[in-house]
């Protein structure tokens, strides 16, 4: 057995429960059965539990139950009310949510919800102008590049492939006005051969983040299971 | 029996056609058994690095001895397959260069501060490091949404106040140690003590580049499955995005940039990457060679 060979009965029962989880999972791929079926009630019903429970301890509870309670507390001893106490305001909004599910009294949800649109909206603007304004300043590239070198040859081809595409793809997306010039014709199927190529990268690069989950787990088989349990 | 030339060319097209209509469990079965010999055969190591790891691989090393590394850590079991390999070698280029660096967990999974405190703690006892001098690890600090329901405030909010103050936001780290006690933190205030943000997740929020990099100018680089490349590709096209450790083969990139005494996670990944990457290309040919040969042999 290697060194680090698993003796823990806990931590043997952890890696044998994973890996037959994983063959269920996979055993999809081949046929719809009745273990994968139930491995994804279990995990639904798992994941709706885990998010009530993160939702509690790691939101309402230290930001809002916490203070509240802790201010309730000095209410009724010596100590100086805090401030924490005007926390308990908050309830008022937040059932101000549920009033959704009344016909008579949902009007009182769209307060809150313009409330939640006004502050989404003001974040956007601001991340828009952060975000998207230098792309659009960077878009704006010389078609001949001259380094201190001289001309750059490289720097141009790129900056005349980058300026094109956008152009092309620009052009494309245009449904307003009928254009039927042959140059922007060319253009535009230009435009679509760049968008497919894209998509084409996308596609390369989601096969290797599938291939990427598949072999880690097939890893983890390997060097958990038949090496650390097994002793293989 | 007609046997003219051309039946007999009909025919075969006819054969080379049913290339099309090959079993889908017979192209997992295959895939699945070259993916099982392939750790069995020797590690091939790669040769060549990209750009993008290159580039943050120079924006750690570039990091002066005042300033700190902030590394985001939003990553669980969910993306763990490549997420982890990035964390891991990022941790320890920096254990290795004496870089202090500071671990936050903003908003993606509470489940993150756990995985990332194992590697932490394993590397910092390899390179014999202390906890609150050499690195401080934060925890999981709620923003945007939890379990997917939006639950907080936005995630541009936290990372705003984070920018401003950390203490703040995090008045307690992930050993419930007060964070003002550790020697490192009473150095780092916001991001004025903070060289370049590093943020391991599955799909990093652009939010970190408009408030961080938008805002302030510090250096932000993402460490992010492979899927997401193409959404970011522009901000590193455009300069906002110092560089990006693209999936497992930017871990291997940048574990050979490390140049590691054994091969790290991501390097023994590759091998068998490889040898899928090459199988699903083989299977991409087939099925083309049966797609021309339906056509050709079509009446």
């Amino acid at each position: 057995m290697p060194p680090d060979a698993y003796t823990d009965p806990i931590q043997i029962a952890e890696v044998v429960v994973a890996t037959i989880t994983f063959l269920i999972v996979m055993s999809y791929i081949f046929k719809d059965n009745s273990a994968y079926k139930m491995l994804s009630h279990i995990l639904l019903g798992a994941a709706a539990a885990l998010s009530i429970y993160l939702i509690w301890t790691q939101a309402l509870k230290p930001n809002w139950w916490d203070p509240v309670s802790k201010a309730i507390k000095t209410l009724f001893g010596d100590a100086r009310p805090t401030w924490e106490l005007l926390w308990i305001l908050c309830l008022v909004p937040g059932l101000m949510w549920y009033t959704l599910y009344s016909k008579k009294l949902s009007w009182m949800s769209r307060i809150v919800f313009g409330l939640f649109i006004g502050l989404g909206a003001g974040l956007a603007f601001k991340n828009y102008f952060l975000l998207i304004m230098p792309q659009v300043k960077d878009s704006f590239r010389p078609l001949v590049v001259v380094g201190d070198g001289g001309f750059d040859i490289k720097g141009t081809i790129k900056n005349l492939l980058f300026t094109g595409t956008l152009v092309t793809v620009l052009i494309y997306f245009i449904f307003t006005f009928r254009m039927e010039a042959p140059l922007v014709h060319r253009g535009r199927t230009f435009g679509r051969w760049t968008i497919m190529i894209c998509f084409g990268t996308l596609f390369g690069y989601t096969v290797m983040t599938r291939m990427s989950y598949f072999l880690e787990r097939l890893n983890y088989v390997k060097e958990e299971l038949f090496t650390k349990v097994l002793g293989l | 029996m007609d046997s003219s030339p051309d039946t007999t060319k009909r025919s075969e097209g006819g054969r080379l056609a049913r290339l099309q209509l090959l079993d889908r469990r017979i192209i997992f079965g295959v895939l699945f058994a070259a993916a099982i010999f392939s750790f069995m055969v020797p590690l091939m190591p790669g040769r060549s690095v990209g750009p993008e790891a290159r580039a943050v691989f120079g924006a750690v090393e570039s990091c002066p001895e005042d300033k700190i590394i902030l590394l985001d850590s939003s990553w669980d079991q969910g993306s763990q397959s490549e997420n982890r390999a990035q964390f891991r070698v990022l941790v320890e280029h920096m254990f290795r260069r004496n870089i202090k660096f500071v671990v936050t967990s903003v908003g993606v999974t509470p489940l993150a501060p756990e995985l990332a405190r194992d590697i932490l703690e394993e590397l910092a006892k390899k390179y014999d490091k202390e906890y609150g001098t050499d690195y401080v690890q934060l925890g999981f600090v709620p923003g945007g949404s939890i379990g997917g329901i939006v639950a907080t405030s936005p995630l541009g909010f936290v990372i705003s106040a984070l920018a401003r103050d950390i203490h703040s936001v995090y008045p307690r780290d992930v050993y419930d140690n007060p964070v003002p006690d550790l020697p490192l933190m009473q150095r780092v205030k916001g991001i004025e003590q903070v060289h370049l943000v590093i943020c391991v997740t599955y799909a990093p929020s652009e939010d970190w580049i408009s408030f961080i990099r938008g805002q302030y100018g510090t250096p932000v680089a993402f460490a992010n499955m492979s899927i997401m490349v193409p959404y970011y590709a522009t901000y590193i096209e455009s300069g906002q995005l110092a560089g990006m450790i693209v999936g497992t083969r930017g871990a291997a990139e940048y574990e050979s940039l490390l140049e590691l005494e054994k091969p790290g996670e991501a390097t023994r990944l590759m091998t068998p990457q490889a040898f899928v990457h090459i199988l699903i290309i083989v299977f991409i040919a087939l099925g083309n060679v049966g797609y021309f040969a339906a056509r050709r042999g079509a009446p």
